[in-house]
């Protein structure tokens, strides 16, 4: 079949855990276009790592790369290796992928869609039958979010804690090891970051007698969101198909492939 | 007419726009808050002005923060980001992890710099605007009237007096085709990036940002290859992961160390600052050394090579005078440049990048846009009122603007220029050669050469003596040269702590530079004799780690001096042709170095090494 310039079967939104499924599938029949310079932040970047679902209930490559690492346990997974295992996985297939790329805008044109985005290499345009959109938002769009939180890594030492907290906005969870634990802060959907970072400052600043001596390793930098919907079409073959649905790594990724393995058959 | 100025396809492109679309003015915007562009819309706002300060990332500090390179590599101290500074310490204190202090490098904990930098923003009165890139320049004439940038899908057409690039790779003068400066001519143009990921090693924070390869930053196809490569390197692609250095994040930024640099009204060269010579008005002081990555030294600058190479003087830190010129174009008004595309060549462009100092950049371009405002031009009350700010804030030192001969390290007299015979010579003589042989070649020939030939004699002036004669261009140093290569002398002068060349290597530099026929057949034999240096004791540095390090430079630099040689010598290039040919094409000489960084991440440089030697010979056909 000829090849067309500037166009390529699907076009996938969101370097995330399901885009990678799909993407897995499809192989060079798909280009991942992504903000960051990440893959899988819904999940990496929030310290998202618990597992929903059973390990090996729908065992997939992605299960198998994390198991050859040791990365699964007591239905969590390390984070780290959930990054290596899926850049891994972009190498082999010689997956197609965007990084600091963000999409300006989409329009139909008969049957296609094209796709006109920003990068380093300035404005381009790609022709495209396909669209999946992995992330939380449609293009920016925040109506499907039903919640938003800040997460923070903090780390301490498990029989210096409580783990009730006194209101109804922070919870607190297990880390991967035993001294890491995941603050999760639940902040306005409009809030913007300088918004939600003062929050926590000035949260953790007032609590600090109560986490003392743990102490804060990191703050997400990519929210994590509760949905109130978990797919939707927004045009015809444009779908919106958001990785982070709450239901762990392993469950995006698998319902990635499914997702791929249908497109495979109409590409 | 306005216009607005975008990249498209990698090219720039220009259309009219409606004034119907044009929102609310600002007196300056800033594009990219990073180190630089973060101290420059705080500062600007602190000199009273209304400030949009635009980033595609969701935080402020740019590789100083969220990027990963969070500790200080030299810069010097003083101004705004010292009472950023002090305030993250504070807060640290209140239950933050602390970063791991290594080399005697600090530096202060990302997330609460992030937040430090955010708040001083908006109390200033700054207008953040994350996730928000830039994507044209509104450019009136010939001059820059505002920016295109796009949030939340919605396109913005904002106007301001005077626009701030300060987006490391000059991306907005890019896009209005002003011309740049790139990289070296030889291929790779730009120096190694790197991907840096956050550990967490006994309750601190910690940074890791070994090299790993090149990349074009211009290019996003190139880009993201190698991030994908990158990412499978061990160091990242790990099979067992330890608690006790857990990694916590990755950078979400792509760690270039170079890109393009603009053409600025000055430009700050390696060959004047190494003289001494200020120009124009000096807006602040860098001060490092010149940290070059990368270990193909021989394919950069001449004057590079001397500094570096013959007199080991790598790790000598400048004290850099930068001039507001060179953050301004000729072509257009109203826009300035902060950050490390700012006017130098490449040479000093490896000096001019360090934290400390793209801070005092942002800071002092943030001071001259709001003089620039007030006084509505550009001319000498403009750069007095920014000078006068600067000083005040500690920007600038006051020692500093008076300081004679300040480029090198004031705190270190055996690092000046030596202008005494005697001493000189003396110098030739000690582990820190490296001196004497520079200022020996600073010193006018009269005087120099005539010494230099008597010392050649002496056995312990002997081989140093020829690599300042050698630097003279003196056919004269050609036979102990030629002696202090064939004998593989690994001397390493002490001047510098890392990243140093042994005498051999400065010698077939030198001899490709006299153009020396004489050597021909070893420096062939180089290229052909992969075991060449195998029974070569290796002490292990940064530098060259191993012998396949240690094999790089020998070829490298006998590969550049057969191309000098060739080039001199018409008569000599088909020989020379013919050899490099053989050579390059034989697949069982392998020619690697490793990234700097202490991972034995091995790369293959015969590509390179071929483009290189290609192009060059492609101009003796002509």
């Amino acid at each position: 079949m000829e090849q067309r310039e500037n166009y390529v079967p699907v076009v996938i939104l969101g370097a995330t855990v399901k885009a990678l499924g799909i993407a897995s599938v499809l192989c060079t029949k798909a280009l991942i276009l992504e903000k960051s310079c990440l893959i899988g932040s819904e999940f990496v970047d929030t310290f998202d790592m618990q597992l929903k679902k059973q390990p090996g209930a729908e065992k997939t490559e992605l299960e198998d790369k994390l198991r050859d690492r040791e990365a699964i346990a007591e239905n969590k997974v390390l984070l780290p290796a959930v990054s290596a295992s899926l850049f891994e996985l972009a190498k082999e297939k010689n997956l197609k992928l965007c990084f600091k790329t963000v999409v300006l805008s989409i329009e139909k044109r008969g049957e296609e869609y094209l796709v006109t985005y920003y990068n380093a290499s300035g404005i381009s345009q790609i022709w495209t039958s396909c669209i999946y959109d992995t992330a939380e938002t449609i293009l920016g769009d925040e109506r499907k979010i039903e919640k938003k939180y800040l997460n923070i890594m903090l780390s301490g030492k498990a029989d210096d804690k409580d783990r009730n907290m006194d209101s109804q906005y922070v919870s607190l969870s297990e880390g991967f090891y035993e001294d890491e634990w995941i603050l999760k802060m639940e902040v306005q959907i409009d809030e913007t970051w300088q918004e939600s970072r003062k929050r926590f400052f000035e949260y953790w600043e007032q609590k600090k007698e109560m986490f003392c001596p743990w102490k804060v390793a990191y703050i997400a930098s990519t929210f994590e969101f509760l949905l109130t919907e978990t797919q939707e079409m927004i045009g015809k073959h444009w779908e919106w198909v958001p990785s982070n649905t709450g239901q762990g790594v392993l469950r995006a990724f698998y319902e990635g492939v499914q997702i791929g393995g249908k497109q495979r058959l109409l590409c | 007419m306005l216009k607005i100025y975008q990249k498209k396809d990698s090219k720039s492109v220009a259309a009219q726009v409606q004034e119907t679309a044009l929102e609310q003015k600002y007196d300056v915007i800033v594009a990219g808050l990073g180190s630089a562009g973060s101290m420059a819309a705080i500062q600007a706002a602190k000199c009273g002005m209304k400030v949009l300060g635009l980033e595609f990332e969701n935080f402020m500090g740019g590789q100083s923060t969220g990027g990963g390179v969070f500790i200080y590599y030299l810069g010097s101290s003083g101004g705004l980001f010292e009472n950023v500074d002090e305030r993250v310490k504070e807060l640290e204190q209140e239950g933050f992890i602390t970063v791991k202090e290594e080399c005697a490098a600090t530096g202060r904990n990302p997330d609460v710099k992030k937040y430090v930098l955010e708040q001083m923003a908006l109390q200033e009165g700054v207008h953040i605007v994350y996730e928000a890139p830039v994507i044209g320049v509104l450019v009136d004439g010939k001059r820059a009237v505002g920016v295109q940038w796009i949030s939340n899908g919605k396109v913005h057409y904002t106007l301001a007096d005077v626009v701030i690039d300060a987006t490391a790779e000059g991306y907005l003068f890019e896009m209005m085709d002003c011309k740049m400066c790139l990289g070296r001519d030889a291929r790779p143009r730009y120096q190694p990036f790197s991907n840096v990921i956050m550990t967490m090693q006994n309750d601190s924070i910690h940074c890791n940002y070994n090299d790993c390869g090149y990349m074009d930053p211009y290019d996003m196809e190139n880009i993201s290859k190698e991030v994908v490569k990158s990412n499978n390197y061990p160091l990242y692609n790990r099979r067992k992961y330890a608690k006790e250095e857990r990694i916590i994040t990755f950078s979400r930024l792509i760690g270039c160390r170079e890109g393009k640099r603009i053409y600025g009204k000055k430009q700050i060269r390696l060959k004047e600052l190494l003289s001494g010579t200020r120009e124009g008005h000096v807006l602040f002081y860098g001060y490092a050394n010149i940290d070059v990555h990368g270990k193909d030294m021989a394919f950069e600058s001449e004057l590079f090579q001397y500094w570096t190479v013959v007199c080991g003087l790598w790790g000598i830190r400048l004290r850099i005078p930068v001039p507001a010129e060179t953050c301004v174009m000729e072509e257009y008004e109203g826009i300035l440049a902060a950050g490390r595309h700012i006017a130098s060549d490449h040479d000093v462009a490896s000096a001019l990048r360090m934290n400390r100092d793209m801070y005092k950049c942002g800071e002092a371009v943030g001071t001259l846009a709001a003089c620039m405002v007030n006084h509505g031009h550009m001319g000498d009350s403009v750069f007095q009122e920014a000078e006068k700010i600067l000083i005040e804030s500690g920007c600038v030192k006051t020692e500093e603007v008076e300081m004679h001969a300040a480029f090198f390290d004031e705190n270190d007299e055996e690092q000046f220029l030596i202008s005494d015979l005697e001493k000189i010579q003396e110098s030739l003589a000690g582990e820190k050669a490296g001196w004497g042989i520079w200022s020996a070649f600073q010193m006018d020939e009269e005087q120099i050469i005539p010494a230099l030939l008597q010392w050649i004699e002496e056995e312990q002036y002997c081989a140093n003596s020829a690599l300042a004669l050698g630097m003279k261009g003196r056919k004269e140093a050609a036979p102990v040269l030629r002696r202090i290569a064939a004998g593989r002398d690994m001397t390493f002068f002490s001047n510098s702590t890392m990243y140093n060349q042994p005498r051999c290597i400065a010698a077939i530099y030198l001899l490709g530079k006299l153009g020396d026929t004489g050597s021909i057949s070893y420096l062939e034999n180089i290229l052909h004799t992969p075991d060449f240096c195998k029974d070569i004791e290796i002490t292990g540095n940064e530098f060259i780690e191993d012998h396949d390090d240690l094999y790089f430079q020998f070829y490298s630099y006998a590969m550049v001096a057969l191309l000098w040689i060739g080039q001199m010598n018409e008569g000599r290039r088909t020989e020379i042709r013919k050899s490099i040919k053989e050579s390059l094409e034989k697949t069982d000489i392998r020619v690697c170095i490793n990234l700097k960084g202490g991972n034995l991440l091995k790369l293959d440089m015969k590509a390179y090494l071929r483009k290189n030697a290609e192009t060059y010979m492609a101009k003796w056909e002509i």
